[in-house]
């Protein structure tokens, strides 16, 4: 750095008492002795100093603006307009004496007549805009002060296609001071934020309004309360301001996704019963899209017939009958029929005719499809428009959700007026409450409606189309699920079936061998058992013999009960121990599968139980394994040990699935089937799964229903009937 | 208004917040100044300049009845700028009450009046230099906060020309003087 500017800074630090003391006793005597040095530093303090005072000074300034702000806007009435000719906004103060008034033009710069009734001496202090507009079409200006007026097609009693507009402003409170316009109201002083004058003009002379302007004046926060005061001319020339009325509000758009445009108590509820996600709550209101019956009608490829015409427009109409019949003459042909609710789709040139039978439901695919950003800066992404939501809901009646939808370029209100009759009773009153609020509208500019409008149309079928989809495609797939479990539990039953066969027919094998063999009788151990008979049938025994023996051995392995069997003086018994398993903490598991496997047969036979006792008679001569399988919702669990008479207890461990697939299938997979039968069990756990979800869903769905169709009730029953489901499906299988 | 709270405002950096309150106290002033021969614009001159000595009043004095102190500020401005309108003018407007000498508060004035020429010397310094004057020795930001705010890539270099800018400022300020000097 330069000298100079190391002297600066060491400045700097003396005067923002940054230095050592040492330094600072130092640098005074500097200062002390050398006047130069002196004038610096004194320089350099008075800059500080005056940079603080600027930025006071500007501070002093936005204070003041805040002040005026608050000043202006917490007072009894913010706004104020003087009134021109016709009306104005809300105010339609027709003064009929006003357009007679034939006075002159007032030369090139202002078309305000002298000694007018309407403008004062004020009217000349301000800055005149004048613009021409078209009066065909709806246009928007702004004018110097950021005033925003929205004159619609036709707005002037003129068949002139073009009009002069001269609009004038008084926003400040300069503005209005320089203008010497009075705040006051019947001798009552009022604050005011902001006047405005509009006139309006044709070849020079007044003309009347015929529809409402809407003019935005802007500021910077907006109070509730705010009143539009008419202004009246006294006979002093000044400006007494009358016939205060509220302001129209032009509505704020929010993000639309902040909003819920759920049924009333949706969210609510759903969050209380255990489902806050969003995603969730969605699609789970979404799920009960249905589809609107329509019949689908094109356009007739040809021109009005004369008399149709004369029906459309009243008067025969060449262009009319030179082209083929527009959608607008169509929908008028065919659509004009009081229960029947019209769209059009741009892209195929299909007019869709739906009956008002299908408008006792909001459909929810409705509320899909303006419900996301597309439809942002709408009506519909306003709080006001979401208050309204609720109504439309408990009005059940689609139509009026349509009207909204379909009329975005018309403030609130108008469309509120329009709904009043199409619902009765405690909804119409709300909506006539709420067309007294006279709640406007987001801006929108026409290509922009017609382009969301067609979004919508287009959309809500589109979003039908898959939601039913979707919907369709789920509970197919369940349903086949459905029925191939119900074959796994078939074949399950045939496969415990088969084993006991098998068990029964091999220990019986094994039983007449030995009971042949302690007889001394000669007997083939390998000698296929004779086959169960195919009925019990009683019948006394007097002589012994083979076949007597047979017999007796097979009831007796049949019942499995111990049995003595004599011949020549020889016995043989054959003995059956009681054994009872118990599972310790039985009801903690959904399913127990006991499994007694005789080890020298290879096959298993399934116990069956009660409350977590298992019985089984045991032959002594066989030795056995108990296996234990069983699961709930969250686990498997296993035990095996070698089977001892008497009552057991069994203790379960957990196992992992990975662990019950592989490892106990390698324990077990040489017993008969048993790995069929594992795969079975941890298949049927899945499906269990599925089902209880489905079931839950089914019970919510049924739960949720009269909220999200609240007039169900009193139109139809749901076709779902949440008690036919999975789980009958599979006691039906039991049986 | 509570007095305790408008004084922590002035002294926390808040004064904004404080200016906008004790802005209701205008009314009050603008209809004195009117009522003596002022104009709505000299009111608002007078009230700001005001607000600014309340608030270097703020940092010294902590039990400061600020709207009182602001009203009699303002008083006060006002007798001085008539009597300077006299001096220069011959204007005779005289004032309905006469305010009491007070030599604190003549001298807080007095030192307002010297920085009020030095301002015109401020502006007349870069936008930028006066941005970083405004940001360090105002709001006593960090040079490294400042730096980034300005758009400095380092912090020595944003101190180099904060430095030159007070060269630069410094010197027109010693000009002016030298200039008055020459006048008297």
């Amino acid at each position: 750095m330069r000298k100079e500017l190391i002297e600066i800074e060491k400045i700097e630090q003396y005067l923002l008492k940054t230095m050592s003391k040492t330094e600072r006793t130092e640098f005074e005597k500097q200062i002390g002795s050398n006047p130069d040095l002196k004038a610096k530093v004194e320089a350099q303090q008075t800059i500080m100093e005056a940079v603080g005072r600027m930025a006071l000074k500007q501070s002093t300034k936005n204070a003041h603006k805040s002040f005026k702000l608050k000043a202006l806007l917490t007072k009894l009435i913010v706004l104020m307009a003087i009134v021109a000719t016709a009306g104005f906004i809300t105010l339609q103060v027709l003064n009929a004496e006003n357009s007679e008034k034939p006075t002159g033009i007032s030369g090139n710069t202002s078309f305000l007549p002298r000694n007018d009734s309407i403008s004062n001496f004020s009217n000349k202090m301000l800055e005149e805009e004048i613009f021409r507009i078209s009066t065909q079409q709806d246009t928007v200006i702004e004018n110097k002060d950021g005033v925003v007026i929205y004159i619609p097609a036709n707005a002037f009693d003129t068949d002139n296609t073009e009009i002069d507009l001269l609009v004038q402003s008084a926003l400040s409170a300069e503005d209005i001071l320089y203008a010497g316009l009075s705040t006051t109201s019947n001798g009552d002083a009022l604050e005011t934020g902001g006047m405005f004058y509009v006139d309006a003009f044709e070849n020079g002379k007044r003309i009347n309004l015929v529809k409402d302007l809407q003019v935005d004046v802007p500021t910077d926060t907006k109070v509730d309360g705010m009143q539009l005061y008419a202004g009246e001319k006294t006979k002093d020339g000044d400006i007494n301001w009358v016939n205060p009325a509220p302001l129209k509000n032009s509505l704020t758009p929010v993000d639309i996704l902040t909003l819920d445009f759920f049924p009333p108590t949706y969210d609510v509820k759903l969050t209380d019963w255990g489902y806050p996600n969003k995603e969730f709550k969605d699609s789970l209101y979404y799920s009960f899209a249905f589809e609107d019956k329509e019949d689908v009608f094109e356009i007739p490829a040809r021109p009005l017939t004369r008399d149709e015409a004369k029906l459309i427009y009243g008067k025969e109409d060449n262009r009319a009958l030179d082209n083929s019949m527009s959608k607008e003459e169509s929908e008028f042909l065919f659509g004009v029929n009081g229960n029947r609710r019209i769209s059009y789709d741009e892209e195929i040139g299909t007019i869709f005719i739906g009956f008002l039978e299908n408008n006792v439901h909001i459909n929810p695919v409705s509320i899909k499809t303006i419900w996301n950003t597309k439809f942002n800066n709408t009506n519909l992404a306003t709080k006001e428009f979401e208050e309204r939501l609720v109504w439309i809901h408990k009005s059940c009646n689609q139509s009026v959700l349509d009207v909204y939808i379909n009329n975005l370029d018309k403030p609130l209100y108008e469309v509120d007026l329009m709904v009043v009759d199409m619902v009765s009773g405690e909804v119409r009153s709300k909506f006539i409450e709420f067309s007294k609020r006279k709640d406007g509208k987001v801006e929108l500019d026409d290509v922009a409606t017609q382009k969301l409008s067609g979004y919508y149309k287009t959309k809500t079928k589109a979003y039908t189309k898959a939601l039913l989809a979707t919907q369709k495609t789920y509970w197919d797939e369940q349903a086949q699920k459905d029925v191939d479990q119900q074959k796994a539990n078939t074949e399950s039953v045939l496969r415990d079936i088969r084993n006991k066969e098998d068990v029964f027919n091999k220990e019986l094998s094994i039983n007449l061998c030995k009971v042949y063999s302690e007889l001394k009788q000669n007997y083939d151990c390998n000698r296929k058992p004779i086959p169960p008979p195919k009925a019990t049938y009683s019948v006394s025994v007097s002589s012994t013999g083979w076949n007597n023996i047979d017999k007796q051995v097979f009831f007796a392995t049949l019942n499995r009960e111990t049995t003595s069997i004599s011949l020549n003086g020889k016995t043989s018994t054959l003995t059956y121990d009681n054994w009872i398993g118990s599972i310790a903490e039985h009801e903690t598991y959904d399913r127990i599968n006991v499994y007694n496997i005789p080890k020298t047969i290879n096959s298993y036979v399934k116990i069956k139980g009660d409350k977590g006792k298992y019985t089984y008679k045991l032959n002594v001569d066989l030795e056995y394994e108990t296996v234990v399988l069983a699961w709930n919702e969250n686990q498997l669990y296993y035990t095996a040990k070698t089977t001892k008479k008497g009552e057991e207890t069994f203790k379960l461990k957990a196992i992992s699935e990975v662990d019950f697939k592989t490892k106990i299938k390698a324990k077990l997979g040489h017993i008969n089937t048993m790995d069929v039968e594992i795969d079975y069990i941890i298949n049927t756990r899945v499906n269990e799964k599925r089902v209880k979800g489905n079931m839950k869903r089914k019970k919510l769905r049924s739960r949720v229903e009269p909220i999200v169709f609240p007039c169900l009730s009193e139109i139809t029953v749901s076709s779902d009937d949440p008690t036919v489901d999975s789980t009958s499906v599979e006691l039906k299988l039991d049986d | 208004m509570n007095n305790t709270k408008l004084t922590h405002l002035l002294r926390n950096g808040k004064e904004e917040k404080a200016f906008t309150k004790l802005y209701s106290l205008y009314p009050k002033v603008e209809k004195y100044i009117l009522i003596n021969s002022g104009s709505k614009a000299e009111a608002l001159d007078v009230f700001q300049e005001g607000l600014i000595i309340l608030f270097n009043k703020s940092k010294t004095n902590t039990d400061l009845m600020a709207d009182g102190f602001l009203i009699k500020t303002c008083k006060y401005l006002w007798q001085n700028q008539l009597r300077k309108n006299k001096v220069r003018y011959g204007d005779d407007a005289q004032l309905n009450e006469l305010i009491e000498d007070d030599s604190e508060l003549e001298l807080l004035i007095e030192k307002e009046n010297k920085l009020n020429e030095i301002e015109a010397i401020v502006k007349k310094i870069s936008k930028k230099c006066r941005q970083i004057f405004e940001l360090f020795y105002f709001k006593s930001m960090r040079m490294t906060q400042v730096a980034e705010i300005i758009g400095y890539k380092s912090v020595q270099s944003a101190k180099v020309q904060k430095y030159k800018c007070m060269e630069q400022a410094r010197n027109l300020a010693l000009a002016n003087e030298h200039n008055i000097n020459l006048k008297h």
